[in-house]
């Protein structure tokens, strides 16, 4: 969930005290999660993005509180034109705020609101992205258009001119620039923005800054109003007047509430609760809903920052957060059920059993591994998965098998006390004929080492397994590139191998960088499974 | 010789059952005219060396002419044991003799010294048991408080003891398990679960992608949630309002959250009148390892169908679930938000030593989830953390310790109750 750094001297600012912060806060999805000093860190939930900044939080403090209640007034003028030739990031939304106070905690705040809604609404800028300007900087008329190549101005935090494409490669912010084309808003003097990357230092917001240029562009139309629609409304939350810019012709974003039909006993079903129309109404206004007609039907209006309202059970969930989570009474469900694990978690714990009767230990394992625990050390070739975004080297694909885990978690402890015997059941991802091509796959695998480990031990471990199973077995040689030649052997069961057990070679150990023999085996729980 | 140990030897065995050969001797002799047989006629028998010398030793024969004659003595000797005989029987029962008759018996080879019995018994034997030679002998005194040396048994790994305790628990409370597999389609990972396909946990640094794809078996299905997606279908909601594309669908990702298998058993078994389930198994998100994060960990999850079902029943499994799985005396209800569910909760619980902790999160599955999967019915749904509980449990306070590579602590770990 995103977390949002606020003044609390800011909060204050706008009626809410540290204890209503704190208590309240909790209650409408705003969590606190660390206090430094006057910084207080709110864990918002991701539907409510109108909350990353101190105006979303007051308003939903304030409307639980009772203290305002109601659909806040958010209403903006109509603004100049903004031309807009034909750039590929070609939606576009533009407003401009008068008579703004950005001294002190107000100005940390709305550029944090805007990286943060550009970030998690706005996709890391991709869908939407937003740049914040000193209006006053700005002359003349403004054109949103593409950017021509070689064009050059100061970005942001820089002292001379950079060409586009220069920015994209050295400045910090150009990663955004990538994969995409180029756009530009340009005013009477040059280009003050490019989008999605970076504003220009002329037209750089500061504390002094007394009327503010916003402008949205992006990929997704919906994303871009959103954005918009959640921004305008928490500046008009401090009282400052917003101009919408006319873009073909239209003031964008509309602003005005939607309608949305609720039943009285849809809420109650869901909740649980005998409400009357006119406390859903009640609680709602709370919410900061308007309320129409608080009948068996409630005309709810939805404010144009609650973008999360798909479904009137959104709005019943906000019934509930309004009516206090902690004060309804939880009913424990009568619903009639017969507990059961799985065959498969049955199976692998009678099979556990038996391994520690053997003297084993358990251990545990990641499925994440790599082609050199599984293959290369091993001197095999399986064919795993491949993960195509792996965070590192160590953890690029799944087992097809556990025994390189049960090696590795050996290769760990070549310093302990031996005789070492470990075992692990854990999931495997082998091909399949399945949906997706892969199949989950439980196997056993088990590795005993010390001075005079040998064959025949690992035999007699396997065999008092697969007899405590009530199985009958055939065991032949087996050429497997991990073992010992003739010193290898595959399991049968029901003429299907199952497995294989086996010495490992003294090259294998040491890839592992064991100096004890090892006798260990792999079998397949499916495959021995009764 | 208190203590030693003496048992018959071969030779000494043979005698007992047959006779000493002095015996046999005088046997052969007695009974004969005069009482007297020819040298050349008894040097046939097998011993007569031995069983000559020391029957003239004992006086039973003396020597006339070419004749060995049987003496008085001897003849006497025929009707009693000698000490040698009783010696002979009292090593085959006990081990022992007297001093003086024993030397002679060592002496002719007929015992020998059997086990050490040392005045104090440390290590008691099979031997001493049978023999007897413990009544003679002392036991040692043991320092109980002295060290004895370290083994380990064989055992459960903590963690997955744990997971076992946890699905107990499920079991007890009437759900059935569940499982889903590995790779995964985002199909039933996110699109199922109303996850928009431009959600943000739908990127590169919150889900595994996986190369290659595969297929929607059930297109009907696939269709529903399409229309679900980008409109609402007939659910009431409007939907995401962006193009649903079947292809992302169909990509592969590693299971980043165990509700997958609550949406594929859910659309399974759909037409049951109620049903609940549970699923314990390992999710896979991308992340940077450190003492709090790892990018492959356990989640547990359950689902309740049925009719009726509303939000305080939520609360009140919850409630349940945190008293008899977590034993806590206090629960509180967080707001929150999760994608497929609505309303959504987080459940924080108040731990003796550690105050306040947040184990999980639970809503009701959205109506864009449920008309989909054609469940008629209100579902609740609930997710934990396990490691976290697995941590606090288990004394853990780095969560890469739950798989611990460390033998020594293994070993030594002690068994955690629930």
């Amino acid at each position: 969930m995103p977390v949002v750094e606020v003044d609390i001297r800011d909060l204050k600012n706008l009626g809410v005290t540290e204890e209503e912060a704190e208590t309240v806060g909790e209650m409408v999805k705003a969590v606190v999660e660390e206090r430094e000093g006057e910084i207080w860190k709110f864990e918002v939930t991701s539907d409510r993005p109108d909350m990353l900044s101190s105006e979303g939080i007051a308003r939903a403090v304030k409307g639980f509180l009772g203290r305002e209640v109601g659909l806040p007034a958010i209403r903006a003028a109509e603004g100049p034109e903004l031309r807009v030739g034909n750039p590929e990031r070609s939606c576009v939304v533009a407003f401009s705020v008068r008579n703004v106070d950005l001294k002190g905690p107000a100005f940390r705040n709305l550029i944090q609101f805007q990286e943060k809604l550009a970030q998690i609404l706005g996709r890391n800028r991709r869908e939407a992205a937003v740049g914040v300007h000193d209006l006053d900087r700005i002359s003349g008329p403004v054109v949103y258009r593409e950017a021509k190549p070689g064009e050059r101005f100061v970005p942001l935090e820089m002292y001379g001119k950079m060409s586009l494409e220069e920015i994209v490669k050295k400045h910090p912010k150009g990663i955004y620039g990538r994969g995409s084309g180029f756009q530009v808003f340009e005013d009477a003097e040059g280009i003050i923005s490019f989008p999605p990357v970076i504003n220009s230092e002329r037209t750089k917001v500061t504390e002094d800054t007394k009327n503010l240029f916003v402008e949205i562009t992006g990929t997704n139309p919906k994303t871009v109003e959103d954005v918009a629609k959640i921004m305008i409304s928490n500046l008009c939350e401090r009282g400052w007047a917003v101009e919408r810019w006319v873009i073909g012709g239209e003031a964008r974003p509309d602003l005005s509430p939607r309608q949305v039909g609720v039943e009285t006993a849809f809420v109650n079903s869901v909740l649980g609760l005998e409400l009357k129309p006119a406390e859903i109404s009640a609680i709602l206004e709370r919410m900061r809903f308007g309320v129409l007609d608080a009948s068996d039907r409630i005309s709810v209006l939805v404010p144009p920052f609650r973008i999360d309202i798909l479904h009137p059970v959104d709005i019943a969930e906000d019934v509930a957060v309004g009516y206090g989570y902690n004060n309804m009474v939880p009913v424990y469900p009568k619903v009639h059920g017969i507990g059961s694990t799985l065959r498969e978690t049955d199976f692998s714990e009678a099979v556990a059993e038996l391994m520690i009767g053997l003297g084993f230990q358990e251990i545990l394992s990641f499925v994440l591994t790599s082609p050199k625990n599984q293959n290369e050390k091993m001197g095999v070739k399986t064919g795993g998965i491949k993960i195509l975004n792996p965070c590192t080297r160590r953890f690029t694909t799944c087992r097809t098998w556990v025994l390189p885990s049960v090696l590795e978690f050996l290769s760990a402890n070549c310093h302990r006390e031996y005789p070492q015997k470990v075992f692990e059941i854990g999931d495997c991802v082998i091909p399949g004929s399945t949906e997706t091509g892969f199949r989950t796959r439980k196997k056993l695998a088990f590795a005993i080492a010390h001075d005079r480990a040998n064959f025949t031990e690992g035999k007699s471990v396997v065999e008092a397994l697969l007899r405590s199973l009530g199985l009958s077995w055939e065991i032949e040689e087996k050429n497997h590139p991990s073992f010992i030649e003739s010193r290898c052997a595959s399991v049968t069961v029901g003429n299907r191998e199952a497995g294989f057990f086996g010495e490992l070679k003294p090259e294998v150990l040491l890839n592992w960088k064991l100096e004890k023999p090892v006798v260990c085996g792999e079998l397949d729980l499916e495959r021995v499974m009764p | 010789m208190g203590g030693l140990l003496y048992e018959l030897t071969p030779e000494g065995r043979e005698y007992l059952e047959n006779g000493l050969p002095e015996k046999r001797l005088i046997r052969k002799i007695h009974g004969i005219l005069g009482n007297k047989k020819k040298v050349r006629d008894l040097v046939s028998m097998p011993g007569f060396s031995i069983a000559f010398s020391w029957a003239r030793k004992n006086g039973w024969v003396e020597v006339e002419g070419e004749y060995v004659k049987l003496t008085e003595a001897g003849k006497r000797a025929l009707g009693e044991k000698t000490e040698i005989e009783k010696a002979l029987e009292s090593v085959a029962a006990s081990g022992d003799a007297p001093k003086e008759v024993l030397r002679v018996l060592i002496s002719r080879g007929l015992v020998k010294r059997k086990a050490e019995v040392p005045d104090e018994i440390a290590q008691l034997t099979p031997e001493m048991i049978i023999t007897g030679a413990w009544k003679k002998a002392k036991f040692k005194k043991y320092d109980v408080k002295a060290p004895a040396p370290v083994v380990y048994p064989g055992k459960r790994h903590p963690y997955s003891r744990f997971i076992d305790m946890i699905k107990r628990k499920f079991v007890a409370m009437g759900f059935e398990e569940a499982k889903s597999p590995i790779v995964e389609l985002e199909f039933w990972n996110f699109d199922v679960l109303f996850q928009a396909q431009n959600h943000p946990a739908r990127e590169v640094h919150d889900t595994f992608f996986v190369e290659g794809s595969g297929t929607i078996p059930d297109r009907s299905l696939a269709e529903r949630v399409k229309k679900v997606h980008e409109t609402g279908w007939i659910t009431g909601s409007s939907g995401w309002g962006c193009r649903w594309d079947y292809r992302r669908a169909a990509s592969l990702v590693l299971r980043s959250q165990t509700t997958a298998a609550s949406a594929r058993y859910l659309y399974e078994n759909r037409e049951r009148p109620e049903l609940k389930m549970f699923c314990i198994d390992r999710v896979f998100r991308p992340d940077v390892v450190d003492r709090t994060h790892l990018i492959e960990f356990h989640q547990a999850e359950g689902i309740v169908m049925a009719d009726g079902l509303n939000f305080r029943h939520l609360l009140g499994i919850l409630k349940d679930f945190s008293e008899r799985v977590v034993n806590c005396d206090k629960v509180r209800f967080v707001p929150s938000y999760y994608p497929f569910t609505e309303p959504s909760v987080d459940l924080y619980v108040r731990h003796p030593e550690l105050g306040w902790i947040e184990v999980g999160g639970a809503g009701l599955f959205r109506p864009e989830v449920l008309a989909p999967l054609k469940v008629k019915k209100p579902v609740i749904a609930w997710g934990l953390g396990l490691t976290r509980l697995a941590m606090i449990y288990l004394g853990v306070s780095d969560v890469r310790d739950l798989f611990s590579r460390d033998i020594d602590w293994l070993r030594r770990k002690e068994v955690c109750l629930l």
